[in-house]
């Protein structure tokens, strides 16, 4: 099968789809939406036009600044910029949430590590002396 | 014989029946055999296994709250990327824009839901996406996406809805040139939506069934379509 090579990359249309049907299942509890086909397209395509702008402006006001790389306060400034000011809060809220998760991740990853390490070693220990026990015995 | 069986059951949890054993009938007529020990085995496996699966839900839980971001990162990296004047990105910036973006996806769901709501439909179609955009400001960057005939209600058509394509290719007629392919009928009619692409370049489909309605009741409803009557207040940077 030749693989085609889309022109721009697309967003998840199954994430697409859960954001938009449990949106609506919010907005109308009593009876089930539907959405069409083209619908969801509809969405997928303005979501990742939406990342376009707001990537152009926050890359903007980067290099105003006199900067190579694009940070999280440009991009706060590039939604003040046009006009999604309101997504600033949850958006700073989530990623002081994301930042707490990560640190604690990594932590308990190294822990986890740790400890496999030592059952693999007690193991492979209790497995030799079962199998000289057997050779001996 | 019978004890030495029973004596050999008690030995193998893993059972079908074992759980006939906590109430044990049979294992009193043991004689001398405790069904004490075995009882405890068994409560203690129950709970491990009650252990095991309470921590396995709090790591699933735990793994949920973290990708309540969803959207994949690396995929709007590469998004972002198809920018060329984007350069380097800080390991926060997609993070945000997951967010943003499933909160964009959330508004724009909302104001899609309305138009459907008012049209008394329950299922959400392009249609209703397209009026969402037209009718939001901030959303004008999104005006190239959906195309003109998507948006049936705002030339006032309500109940045009259905109209049958009679499969003859009709052209968007370009602004100031009257109907040069249209049918006979409304000739020298100018339809007088702004924002309709001079070039005809951006429609690659065919007109839609609104289109045709238009121009079948036009015959009809002479003028009713004055030029730049409806919507004159829309942005004509439909390109930019």
């Amino acid at each position: 099968m030749e693989k085609v090579v889309s022109e721009a990359e697309e967003l998840p249309k199954a994430i697409v789809r859960r954001v938009v049907k449990e949106k609506l299942s919010e907005c109308s509890p009593d009876y089930d939406f539907n959405v069409h086909k083209d619908a969801l397209l509809a969405f997928s395509e303005s979501a990742r036009i939406f990342i376009h702008y707001l990537s152009a402006t926050a890359n903007n006001i980067c290099k105003e600044s006199k900067r190579q790389t694009m940070n999280a306060e440009d991009v706060f400034k590039a939604l003040e910029e046009i006009e999604f000011s309101e997504f600033v809060k949850p958006l700073g809220a989530s990623l002081a949430e994301f930042k707490k998760k990560n640190a604690g991740k990594k932590v308990d990853q190294s822990r986890k590590m740790r400890r496999k390490r030592r059952e693999n070693r007690g193991f492979i220990c209790r497995k030799r002396n079962q199998n000289q026990a057997k050779e001996t015995g | 014989m019978d004890s030495n069986k029973q004596a050999q059951s008690s030995s193998y949890p893993p059972q079908p029946t074992t759980f006939s054993i906590t109430h044990p009938p049979n294992s009193a007529a043991i004689a001398g055999t405790p069904p004490v020990p075995f009882h405890h085995l068994l409560q203690q496996q129950q709970q491990q296994l009650q252990m095991f699966w309470s921590y396995q839900r709090q790591e699933i839980e735990q793994v949920n709250d973290f990708r309540n971001h969803q959207l994949p990162l690396a995929r709007i990296k590469k998004i972002m990327k198809a920018d060329e004047d984007v350069r380097m990105i800080s390991a926060e910036a997609p993070i945000l824009f997951a967010k943003a973006c499933e909160l964009f996806i959330l508004e724009l769901t909302i104001r899609s839901w309305l138009h459907a709501e008012e049209n008394k439909r329950r299922t959400l179609q392009k249609n209703d996406i397209a009026a969402a955009i037209t009718r939001t400001d901030i959303f004008d960057f999104l005006v190239d996406i959906v195309p003109r005939d998507e948006i049936k209600d705002e030339v006032g058509l309500g109940g045009m809805v259905g109209a049958t394509a009679s499969g003859v290719p009709y052209f968007y007629p370009p602004m100031g040139h009257p109907a040069s392919g249209g049918p006979a009928g409304p000739g020298g009619m100018m339809i007088g939506r702004p924002a309709v692409d001079p070039t005809g370049a951006m429609y690659a489909q065919p007109p839609s069934q609104a289109w045709q309605s238009v121009w079948q009741t036009a015959g009809a409803d002479d003028g009713s379509f004055a030029s730049g009557g409806s919507g004159g207040e829309r942005n004509l940077d439909g390109q930019g």
